[in-house]
């Protein structure tokens, strides 16, 4: 018996392990992936870009590893982008770190849009300061695009060639521009933690430890305060007694046999789509939809943050591989609604890097180099002398958008697989096609030529949030605000899937935070939680 | 099969053609590419090799077309071996200065931030919209 089973080793799961132990729980973590030895990646081997198109893919149905299980994608317009390892995720992000704005939290009251969340920024913020100084992030105060804040732990990155084209060019156009806020260390920062050397493919992995994950960050830490960590461990049910409180988890180990470990508080962090495939399969008779899914809103309202890109040339070599590939800076300047706007919210554009031979060949950010005659006469043209901006839409709460179990798929334990189901409405469509006119603004006010975009970039499921949404209502939401279930009292959600609303930003930073206050509402609640008896 | 490898990705004055790599034996036996590479020899007509180059192509765009999933296996495959082999790698650093080793563990050496970068947005107003006070009662 243990006082909290945390099912999910990554970004939220860490947060909320450490915080518990350093309050005297009783913690046990269950990840269905295992360590990740940083000395294994393969950014140390010349084939280290077919690695990002193999076993080191970023969706799973491609990468097809051991540990991973296969999502049913094909009724998803964006293609799921996750990781299984402790670390989950962050093992293979790019490590951008934004705030959600104030103006996020309250999209109904302002905007007439989406839901409040029951919780404010203000409310967060601690979270955000305490959650900064253990994954350690550079960047830089003053940006007036957001609250005031301390300095960051570190200065920012490197903006290379193009962020200083892409800066002055926003400069001129009267843009709002900031240096991203980034979780790797520009200098000595953290426990055994190196510095960035602007290798590149953070996505490969960091053998310095520049680039934060919270196998380098949290765990440690969560285990020198006495986390039991269970790597290889597939959780496939939350059990719960007749009165509906649960009892614990069953899982498959490594070698396929069954393990029950009973827990006073489950605590789930497997991401918005993991989590809800585990409530779905955890059927019972106070349960027939699922776990805590009286609303039937288990599953449903899905957001993904759909991104379009744009890509310009230069006529002089940018030296794009150079550099962490998805941080530079970033312009919010069209993040908040507008009346001349035909959507509601807004989104933020974030510079990219270009990238390697391979992934300039195949595309990805530019299309495809086609293949025939003109293929190194394109191949020299853009290879080095491009950058892209993403627009990272606000992604509005539908229910049809949702994680279903899948009917056909199942994974390597016989398990069902989640299924995506995942559309564009109009609003986020036309946030796209305003993103990529004022993009293609900005790169031709920078000089580039040859401007390319994608409407859609569908590898791109990277921020898998609300399919658990947090609320004050029990009628319309499935956690409180303290992310625990409303009908069974003693079910913590850690992850995305509480999320009310999506932001239009990268949000590792606020569900770390979020797992963070969830965990301290759990110590400060410690007497009196409805437990199973 | 150098036909097919060479009608995809054709040398020039400073490239080498992918079938003159070796390449057809690399994706046979990469576990990753080898069925996509498979599948598209099978639709390839008799005699491809003997075809010239422009009718090469066109039974190319026909299969790309016809078989989307197969074709664009074989695009990453070939690509993929393409821009890692040794000899191609050294004619990229030759031309554009990215160098043939690995990213790590030296990584690359870039111009450190700079404050002055940031003069004229640090001197705008703020962009964030004010929200109502709080109210948990």
């Amino acid at each position: 018996m243990t006082d909290v089973v945390i099912v999910g080793a990554g970004a939220s799961g860490g947060a909320a392990a450490w915080r518990l132990a350093r309050a005297g729980f009783k913690v046990t973590c269950l990840e269905q992936g295992d360590w990740v030895d940083p000395n294994a990646t393969p950014s140390l081997r010349a084939d280290w870009e077919i690695a990002r198109q193999t076993t080191h893919h970023p969706n799973p149905n491609v990468r097809a590893a051991r540990q991973d299980y296969p999502i049913d994608q094909t009724e998803a317009a964006i293609k799921p982008f996750l990781y299984n390892a402790v670390g989950g995720s962050t093992i293979l992000w790019g490590a951008h770190f934004p705030r959600l704005r104030p103006s996020d939290f309250r999209t109904r009251t302002l905007d007439g849009v989406g839901d409040d969340w029951p919780i404010s920024y203000e409310e967060l913020a601690p979270y955000y300061k305490e959650n900064d100084r253990m994954m350690g992030v550079s960047g830089l105060a003053g940006d007036p695009g957001n609250p005031p804040r301390e300095a960051r732990q570190m200065p920012p990155v490197s903006p290379g060639k193009a962020g200083v084209r892409m800066a002055n060019a926003f400069d001129r156009l009267g843009w709002h521009w900031w240096p991203a806020d980034v979780a790797i260390n520009t200098s000595i920062y953290g426990e055994g933690r190196g510095v960035c050397n602007n290798c590149g493919p953070c996505d490969l992995g960091c053998p310095n430890g520049a680039r934060s994950s919270t196998d380098v960050s949290y765990w440690p830490q969560a285990i020198k305060a006495g986390v039991e960590l269970i790597t290889c461990a597939r959780v496939f049910e939350v059990e719960t007694n007749s009165a509906g409180r649960a009892t614990g988890v069953v899982w498959y180990d490594r070698a396929g046999q069954v393990h029950r470990t009973n827990a006073s508080v489950v605590a789930l962090a497997s991401n918005g789509i993991g989590t809800a495939r585990l409530m779905l399969l955890s059927t019972s008779r106070r349960f027939p939809n699922g776990l805590a899914n009286d609303t039937d809103l288990v599953g449903r309202r899905l957001m993904l943050h759909p991104t379009g890109m744009v890509t310009g040339r230069f006529d002089e070599p940018m030296d794009g591989w150079a550099g962490p590939f998805a941080v530079s800076i970033l312009s919010q300047e069209f993040y908040e609604t507008r009346p001349e706007h035909d959507f509601k919210r807004g989104y933020q554009m974030q510079l990219i890097r270009s990238d390697g031979p391979v992934g300039t060949a195949v595309g990805g950010y530019l299309p495809r180099v086609p293949w025939g005659a003109g293929h190194h006469a394109r191949f020299r043209k853009v290879f080095g002398h491009t950058s892209s901006l993403t627009i990272t839409t606000e992604d509005l709460p539908r229910p049809e958008n949702r994680i279903t179990l899948s009917d056909t798929q199942t994974d390597n334990h016989g398990i069902p697989a989640p299924k995506m189901t995942y559309s564009l409405d109009y609003n986020t469509r036309a946030m796209i096609s305003h993103g990529i006119a004022r993009a293609t603004e900005a790169f031709t006010e920078a000089g580039a030529a040859d401007i390319t975009s994608q409407s859609l970039v569908a590898d791109a499921g990277f921020h898998l949030l609300g399919t658990a949404r947090m609320g004050a209502d029990p009628g319309s939401s499935v956690t409180n605000d303290k992310s625990r279930a409303h009908s069974v009292p003693n079910l913590v959600i850690l992850d995305g899937s509480v999320f009310v609303t999506a932001a239009a930003l990268n949000p590792t930073s606020t569900i770390q935070a979020l797992a963070l206050r969830a965990a301290d509402a759990l110590i400060r609640d410690r007497s009196e939680l409805e437990v199973a008896s | 099969m150098n036909a097919l490898l060479d009608t995809l990705i054709p040398g020039d004055d400073d490239f080498p053609s992918a079938g003159s790599l070796g390449m057809h034996e690399a994706l046979l036996t990469h576990d990753r590419f080898r069925t996509a590479y498979e599948a598209i020899l099978d639709l390839l007509p008799a005699g491809f090799a003997d075809l010239s180059i422009q009718t090469r192509a066109s039974h190319m765009i026909e299969i790309e077309a016809r078989e989307p999933d197969y074709f664009n296996g074989l695009i990453v495959g070939v690509y993929s071996l393409y821009y890692t082999h040794a000899d191609v790698t050294l004619v990229i650093e030759r031309l554009t200065g990215h160098t043939t080793r690995p990213p790590q563990p030296e990584g690359h050496l870039l111009e450190p931030f700079t404050h002055e970068l940031v003069a004229i947005p640090a001197g705008r107003l703020s962009l964030y919209r004010p929200t109502p006070e709080y109210d948990d009662d």
